[in-house]
């Protein structure tokens, strides 16, 4: 099995992917993180910017059509839904392979 | 409070700020073309000492964009002191006391900002060595002339010329040969200023991806 070359993602990038499984604006997303993490993940402006950026290079995440004209709303994309499967399964495995010699 | 200062890094800028505010002052603009820094004091009912930080973007946004950008700040609780969506430093502040500490909480996107400080400096140091290169070249004296600034003039035989000739000549034409000569002068400073600013900001030791 030839493995995706952006896999393993970075913790930021894999937090914001699994936030924007549903449609919200860079600020929603970092809530979402802190609610998901409860509290443990606090993602920065500047940080949750520079990886919305990104992502809408890479087009795993992309633009929807929102009534608040000043935040600009994202979700994932079918290509940013794959990849976010595939790191998942990557982490479970390595999860897996812990259990396994007794972690 | 006004202080001028120059810097060739944004991580040194910033310390500068911060230590200067924990003075008891909170800056309150930035005239970046002139490196002035305006502060004003803390008053005593102040909430918050404030973290100042500087994000740096090398590319101009949409007046949309540059709208969320700020707005995402803003909800995290930083206030843009100043910046422009056509690019450069970018200086946020502290609103709240409970706001992060930082606009970065990962070391990825602190480097990513650096970088893009980076580019932004090589493109102006290339841009204005070539413009310090044109203006030379369109000037009959060359590099040499430079340096010399008998060669500014371009009046003939003006240092052949005696008492109040030479000085009626040398009065004309005076503004003109500064006229010419300056450009080249302010390009090629700006573009030392910029090379600084690469060779001091250039990655010491390649990392792998």
């Amino acid at each position: 099995m030839t493995r995706n070359s952006h896999l393993p993602l970075t913790e930021t990038t894999t937090y914001v992917l699994l936030a924007l499984t549903q449609p919200l604006h860079g600020y929603g997303a970092i809530q979402r993180i802190a609610e998901l993490s409860n509290g443990a993940v606090k993602v920065a402006a500047g940080t949750m910017y520079g990886a919305i950026e990104n992502l809408l290079k890479l087009e795993w995440i992309h633009e929807v059509p929102s009534a608040d004209k000043r935040r600009r709303v994202y979700e994932l994309t079918a290509k940013g839904r794959d990849i976010l499967q595939q790191e998942v399964q990557r982490l479970r495995q390595l999860g897996n392979l812990a259990t396994q010699v007794g972690y | 409070m006004k202080k001028v200062h120059l810097f060739f890094t944004l991580d040194a800028e910033e310390s500068w700020i911060n230590t200067v505010q924990a003075g008891g002052y909170r800056l309150s603009h930035v005239t970046r073309w002139l490196a002035l820094y305006t502060f004003t004091p803390l008053t005593k009912t102040a909430p918050v000492n404030p973290y100042t930080r500087i994000d740096f973007r090398n590319k101009a946004m949409s007046q949309r964009n540059y709208a969320d950008y700020c707005q995402l700040f803003a909800d995290s609780g930083w206030r843009l002191i100043t910046g422009s969506r056509h690019g450069g430093t970018q200086y946020f502040q502290q609103t709240t006391a409970s706001a992060d500490h930082d606009i970065f909480s990962d070391s990825q996107s602190r480097a990513q900002s650096r970088q893009r400080y980076l580019q932004f400096s090589l493109t102006f140091m290339i841009l204005f060595f070539m413009y310090a290169g044109v203006s030379v070249h369109n000037s009959t004296a060359g590099w040499s002339g430079l340096w010399h600034v008998k060669s500014w003039y371009l009046t003939p035989g003006i240092w052949q010329m005696h008492g109040g000739q030479f000085w009626r000549a040398m009065l004309i034409e005076t503004p003109v040969a500064v006229l010419r000569a300056v450009p080249a002068y302010v390009f090629l400073i700006l573009g030392l200023f910029y090379l600084i600013r690469v060779m001091v900001n250039w990655p010491q030791k390649r990392r792998k991806r």
